[in-house]
């Protein structure tokens, strides 16, 4: 008792010469590519996606200046028209590749695969994922994937429209068998991490945390998962059937052959719709992770944001026909998508609500996670109040395949997914890599990200309510100055990231040692050391309310936050507050 | 009931034009005002929530910000379900209004009068055509004011989206179906319609101009628009109407008229020029051989460009509708510094072509196509190019070689084809699939022009082999066979080993009528 | 303490050695796995969903195409095949409990009967398909029967036939209103309406079909046998995958690694095969017994 050296593990030395983390944990190459620990995981899903996040990135802003005039500056013809419809076809090949790399590649996996990864145990408490090696697998998937969208553009860049709709994806020349073998990987990729996060939450939930102590980033990650277990097998079907068409000729699809074209919209769709909400329902998840900690105050009404983050995947499976109102499907079926479209608005506003409600009367710090969540609040307001306007059936009419649905899905997507994504990585890299970030240049670039994609976006919505159709290569004069504006957006934008990958860059090497607890988080990552040790966690942590920081303060010795006393493990159910 | 009576009132009031109006265009279709009210009274309710939203983080964030003495929350309830009902139930409330408005005007849109005016619309890469009730064909949109019109669409190829902004309508068009929408214009104006569903190259010019009028007005359009070989009462020469086409039927969509790179091949100095086929083999671009790329695209393949792009024109450039083929023709004709005697088509360019007092009904016939036409007008093909002098069968079989598009696929020279090759065909033995070897006889080939699935031949791709020819070479319509026999005796002049077996059984001297 | 060391390793302690890490328990490990391999058997089943439906909605809008060729199909190697999967399903539910009960030899035993059974449904079914490629009865343009299914003979459907839409009253929910269009007395010219070259690789384009010689040959029967041979297709691909799997757990039985304290792989694969057993139980009615 009195002396520390006979303990019964004799080989352990008493002082560790240096504190060994995940990073420092296995030095080889092989020691990161073979790793079956979910963090390091979760640092290569972020790494693979963010370089494919430069890549539809820069291809971004090559349309964005294809289209600064409206014969268009960069693919344009020699003088006859045959000549500009041949150029076009290479603006239609970088739109293609813009929405496959961004929807396949970066916001579908990249909030599960590497913040996921990486939180989702240390939530829990946990030392790993259920079944770590299908999690290895999963990754090596999404890499092989990817890869095979890369071949494929090489072989002969897909230009179909990251919607592959039939027949032009039957006939055109480019190798979108390929391109569809890469997607659906990617899909069985997001399977099986959707099979490992719920089995996860549901059998390596630590003693004392019921379904109702979570903290919600898991209930957004449990909804999530719920819908990519349940709808992409759906999408990997159709995409082998969309392969057989090409290879074999089957003529499921092929109204050449007695197919049906539709049926290929409606299976699409029954994947890509629910396929927003894996997007967006993380995003929300660390909204409601981030708002608390930062108002200093117990998130408001948490039954709600938990509940309906199982809403809205639930009912957002029943509402994939309102992308095809006018493909000539019956007006009652329209009908029916269109009721369930605005029922699965209610879910989202409630979650705005309550994350206001949280902030009245809080202690509101304006650190960058914030404000990121903030601007996340904003655009997503905008991005879900232009979609209640395009479930209407009449309005639909005149806005569908218009730059006003281009406008309103860049909101949610860049405004909410990406955001959120932001939001999110800011808030754990210190946790992530044990290093800050200089507070006051990575402020300032969220304010000129939030400038740019407003400037980028809004021109959008008003020149797609004008008519101006999406997917144009050219366009008629009249549209030009909203296009201008909307270039000059995307241009501030890409400042923004380049400043962003230099702090973020910078704090790697150089930045200030992270203390455990730089936030005064109450959820558990935040209860051990930055980085992590390998298993996570010393001793097993104690759970208790996750959103209760009475006891915190902060510590100026250390730049972070303590408890005054340790947690108690609540007996009974929480109480109400 | 309720819901109707509101709009209207509220319609009335025309509230919040002035900012509003930046948005929507302004509509003159009968959808316009139900369409345009909606789009109001979502805009403002959008406008508030927003403004309160984006207040309510603003005012947050400055009044209860962090400062050195208030680090921690001030006790309020984490928790209240009265209010989570309210802010539930008002946004229900809202978005049900808003659906029940816009299913209101959506059935409207989906149920087209009885007393319609009838336009057929058919889209393809990368034009639209519109057929009129009167068999006028326009690729401008004409319309009546204050009458509606149904649409009915057709999609040659793949899906094409029907949309016209200022008159609040829009339509997928998906190929396989006929799709159907309607529209009343109020007002007489110029409009445009964009292809808004993507559809490859062209899309982005996948546009045509719509033109509402007062009815008189709009019938005596389409009265002209039947007519395109007249201008004014005076007939056109050819190549100015196959310039037209060239536009309308959007031929260049693919094909420049300046010599640049195009999905096909370009129209400038194209008549009477060389051109290298997938088999390898030279052709001068003939009358009969433009005929043959217009009329059956598939059956020739230039080196160079894709296989299956190319739409298939038929029933517009052959029977009653050959004026069009000879328009387009002449047109090539005078793109080209090569053009001769026999890349021309066989009427005189001037005074639109050879019979102008038919040209009108010839133009206007082609709306009323029966079904059967395509059949029966697939059988002239030989006509033009056989020329009036009789010759011997094996002559014409050469040229039916050609016209008939035989050439794409067998060489007559010994090299390797998709088809077997010509050259010592007849008489020699013949592999098939089954394992059995069978002789080239006359039987054989005739079999094999004619039912080409009866019977596989080692090293040839099945189903590669069009199976019309049975209605061109035979059949009630051809009782004599001739060109079938010309054919035939063709390919035996070409083999070493032609005997009485091989050879038709009729001989080769000029064909009888 | 002395009394654990056994020398045979008790039932606790296999299980012990083969917990991963990061469980506490093997029973919250087994739990996992469990769980685990439910949630991947449902996305199987979606994963052949998307046929049942794409099935379902050519059924209901052309039911004369499925009267028609289902009788093709020879319902009697259909029935033995589903014979030969539920036999097989016996089994491997008899190699869960023999993994359980630590009867190793049983368990061998029953392994190898089952991937029997799955080696004796696919050559049953390769026959099939063989024959079926024989008659010509295959997808898309690959359809060329020279007799129908009451053994007379019909026109041969070479080369492409594109579908031309014809006006018939059509039951499905709105989707054709070409019966409308008749009523309202617009003469719609087929060769517009012909949908232009599509189909890959060297298909002839827009050609007149023929008239059939066979009146009851209804048009694009091809179209359910693209359905037949996806759907079968799938599902024998996953009796290949399983027979692999099993082929597995037998040399790891043969091993001796499976006994009372550790048997979880067994029970998966056990799971798994049930499904492809259900997924036939589907299919056979639904392909084999249409009339």
């Amino acid at each position: 008792m009195t002396t520390l050296t006979g303990n019964n593990f004799g080989d352990t030395p008493v002082v560790p010469a240096k504190p060994d983390n995940y990073l420092t944990h296995g030095k080889t190459i092989g020691s990161w590519l073979l790793t079956l620990d979910h963090k390091r995981i979760g640092i290569m899903y972020l790494v693979v996606g963010l370089l494919a996040f430069f890549i539809g990135g820069m291809l971004a802003e090559v349309i964005r200046t294809q289209l600064l005039v409206p014969q268009g500056l960069i693919f344009h013809g020699t003088g006859s028209v045959a000549s500009s419809y041949a150029a076009y076809r290479y603006y239609n090949q970088v739109f293609t590749l813009h929405g496959i790399i961004m929807v396949f590649l970066v916001l579908i996996p990249i909030i599960p695969g590497a913040l996921g990864n990486f939180a989702l145990p240390l939530l829990l408490g946990a030392k790993d994922v259920a079944f770590p090696k299908l999690n290895l697998i999963s990754f090596y998937l999404y890499v092989v994937g990817a890869l095979l969208a890369i071949l494929s553009t090489v072989l002969g860049a897909v230009d179909t429209g990251w919607t592959f709709y039939t027949p032009f994806s039957i006939q055109t020349e480019s190798y979108v068998v390929v391109m569809v073998l890469g997607i659906f990987l990617v899909g069985f990729s997001s399977i099986f991490t959707g099979i490992n996060f719920m089995v996860t939450i549901h059998k390596l939930r630590p003693p004392g945390m019921t379904w109702f102590r979570m903290p919600l980033f898991l209930w957004a990650i449990y909804s999530t998962s719920l819908i990519q277990v349940a709808a992409t097998p759906v999408v990997g079907i159709t995409f082998v059937l969309l392969m057989m068409e090409r290879v074999m000729g089957i003529g499921i699809f092929n109204p050449a052959l007695g197919g049906n074209p539709v049926l290929f919209q409606e299976f699409f769709w029954f994947y890509s719709h629910p396929a927003v909400y894996i997007m967006i329902l993380p995003a929300m998840g660390i909204v409601s992770e981030i708002i608390p900690v930062f108002s200093r105050k117990h998130i408001f009404g948490y039954e709600f944001i938990a509940l309906s983050s199982l809403a809205i995947a639930l009912i957002g499976f029943l509402v994939w026909g309102h992308h095809i109102f006018v493909n000539g499907q019956s007006a009652e079926l329209d009908a029916v998508f269109s009721f369930l479209t605005f029922v699965v608005a209610v879910p989202s506003a409630i979650k705005v609500w309550n994350w206001l409600a949280t902030m009245y009367k809080g202690a509101i710090v304006l650190k960058t996670p914030m404000l990121y969540a903030l601007s996340f609040i904003v655009l997503f307001t905008i991005g879900g109040l232009t979609g209640v306007v395009l479930g209407a059936l009449s309005e639909d009419v005149v806005l569908h395949d218009t730059y006003f649905v281009v406008g309103h899905f860049h909101y949610v997507m860049m405004g909410g997914t990406l955001i959120g994504f932001i939001a999110g990585l800011h808030y754990w890299w210190p946790k992530m890599f044990g290093r800050m970030y200089n507070e006051r240049i990575a402020q300032w670039t969220c304010v000129v990200l939030f400038i740019g994609i407003n400037l980028t976006f809004f021109p959008q919505l008003m020149v797609g309510a004008d008519g101006m159709p999406r997917r144009y290569a050219s366009y008629l004069p009249m549209y030009q100055p909203y296009m201008i504006v909307s270039t000059v957006g995307a241009y501030i934008q890409l400042v923004a990231f380049l400043s962003m990958a230099g702090y973020l860059l910078h704090s790697l090497f150089r930045g200030k040692k992270a203390p455990v607890n730089p936030w005064g988080g109450g959820s558990l990552e935040w209860e051990t050391s930055s980085p992590p040790p390998h298993d996570n966690f010393e001793t097993t942590p104690s759970v208790g309310d996750p959103y209760d920081y009475t006891d915190m303060v902060f510590d100026p010795v250390t730049n972070g936050y303590v408890r005054t006393e340790p947690q108690q493990v609540p007996v009974a159910a929480p109480q109400a507050h | 009931m309720g819901v109707t009576m509101i709009s209207q009132m509220l319609g009335h009031m025309n509230f919040g034009r002035t900012i509003a109006a930046l948005w929507l265009p302004h509509g003159d279709s009968t959808f316009s005002p139900g369409v345009q009210f909606l789009w109001d009274f979502w805009y403002w309710i959008s406008v508030f929530f927003t403004v309160l939203i984006v207040g309510l983080v603003v005012s947050f964030s400055i009044r209860y910000r962090h400062t050195k003495d208030r680090t921690i929350a001030e006790n309020s309830p984490s928790h209240n379900n009265s209010l989570e009902i309210t802010w539930t139930i008002i946004p229900f409330i809202i978005v049900m209004v808003i659906f029940a408005l816009g299913f209101k005007d959506y059935m409207n849109m989906d149920s087209p009068p009885a007393n319609s005016y009838n336009i057929h619309v058919i889209a393809q890469k990368w034009s639209w055509t519109f057929v009129y009730e009167n068999g006028a064909i326009s690729n401008t949109l004409y319309l009546p004011v204050n009458k509606p019109v149904r649409l009915n669409m057709t999609s040659k190829d793949v899906l094409h989206g029907f949309w016209i902004p200022d008159l609040s309508i829009q339509r997928d068009v998906v190929p396989g179906r006929v799709m159907t929408t309607w529209v009343e214009a109020t007002h007489p104006g110029k409009y445009i319609l964009q292809c808004a569903e993507y559809c490859g190259d062209g899309h982005s010019e996948m546009r045509a101009n719509v033109v509402a009028e007062a009815y008189p007005k709009f019938q005596h359009q389409i009265v002209a628009a039947a007519n395109i070989f007249e201008e004014n009462g005076k007939p056109l020469p050819l190549a100015t109407v196959g310039k037209k086409l060239y536009v309308t039927l959007g031929c260049l969509g693919c094909h420049s008229v300046d010599g640049s790179k195009g999905t096909g091949p370009s129209w400038k100095n194209l008549a009477g020029s060389k051109e290298v086929l997938t088999n390898g083999h030279s052709v001068s671009v003939d009358y009969a051989f433009l005929k043959t790329m217009i009329t059956h695209p598939g059956r020739v393949l230039i080196k160079g460009f894709p296989a299956g792009v190319m739409p298939s024109y038929g029933s517009r450039f052959t029977g009653k509708n050959v004026k069009n083929l000879y328009a387009v023709v002449w047109y090539i004709n005078s793109l080209s510094k090569y053009s001769n005697k026999a890349s021309q088509p066989p009427v005189p360019n001037e005074s639109g072509g050879a019979e102008p007092a038919t040209s009108s009904k010839a133009a206007a016939a082609p709306a009323t196509v029966a079904p059967a036409a395509a059949v029966k007008a697939a059988s002239p093909v030989a006509k033009v190019p056989s020329g009036p002098k009789p010759i011997p069968l094996h002559v014409l079989g050469a040229k039916l070689y050609k016209s008939l598009g035989c050439i794409g696929c067998h060489t007559v020279n010994g090299q390797p084809g998709v088809g077997p090759t010509w050259k010592n065909l007849a008489g020699y033995p013949q592999k098939l699939t089954t394992g059995k070897t069978v002789i080239a006889d006359y039987k054989f080939l005739r079999t094999m022009i004619l039912d080409p699935g009866t019977m596989d031949v080692v090293g040839v791709p099945a189903g590669v082999m069009p199976n019309m020819y049975k209605y061109q070479l035979s059949g009630k319509k051809h009782p004599h066979e001739t060109k079938l026999n010309a054919l035939i005796w063709y390919i035996n002049t070409l083999s070493n080993r032609s005997s009485k077996a091989t050879q038709p059984p009729v001989p080769d001297v000029p064909a009888v009528k | 303490m002395a009394e654990a060391l056994a020398i045979t390793p008790t039932e606790e302690q296999v299980a012990r050695e083969h917990l991963a890490h990061h469980f506490d328990t093997p029973q919250q490990q087994f739990d996992a796995g469990n769980l685990g391999m439910w949630m991947f058997l449902a996305t199987e089943m979606l994963l052949f969903s998307g046929l049942f439906c794409a099935y379902a909605v050519f059924r209901a809008m052309h039911p004369e195409i499925f009267k028609y060729a289902g009788r093709y199909l020879d319902p009697i190697s259909g029935l033995i095949n589903a014979l030969v999967l539920l036999t097989s399903g016996l089994t491997m539910a008899l190699a869960v409990r023999f993994a359980q009960t630590g009867k190793r030899f049983a368990l061998s035993l029953c392994l190898a009967l089952t991937m029997l059974g799955g080696v004796a449904f696919l050559a049953i079914h390769a026959k099939e398909y063989f024959d079926n490629g024989q008659a010509k009865l295959l997808w898309g343009t690959h359809y060329a029967p020279s007799v129908g299914p009451n053994g007379k003979p019909v026109a041969p459907v070479t080369g492409l036939v594109p579908p031309v839409a014809k006006p018939k009253p059509v039951a499905s929910a709105g989707w054709t209103r070409l019966d409308a269009l008749g009523k309202a007395g617009f003469v719609v010219s087929h060769s517009d309406i012909l949908p232009a070259p599509a189909g890959p690789a060297g298909v002839a384009t827009a050609q007149k079909q023929t008239a059939p010689e066979n009146p009851f040959q209804p048009a694009n029967v091809q179209i359910f046998f693209g359905i037949y041979f996806l759907m079968t297709g799938l599902h024998s691909l996953h009796v290949i995958i399983g027979i692999i799997v099993i082929g597995w757990m037998l040399i790891r039985s043969l091993k001796g690694e499976f006994g009372p304290g550790y048997y979880a792989p067994v029970v998966y694969v056990g799971m798994y095969w049930g499904v492809v057993d259900m997924v036939w139980m589907f299919l056979f009615p639904l392909l084999y017994l249409i009339h």
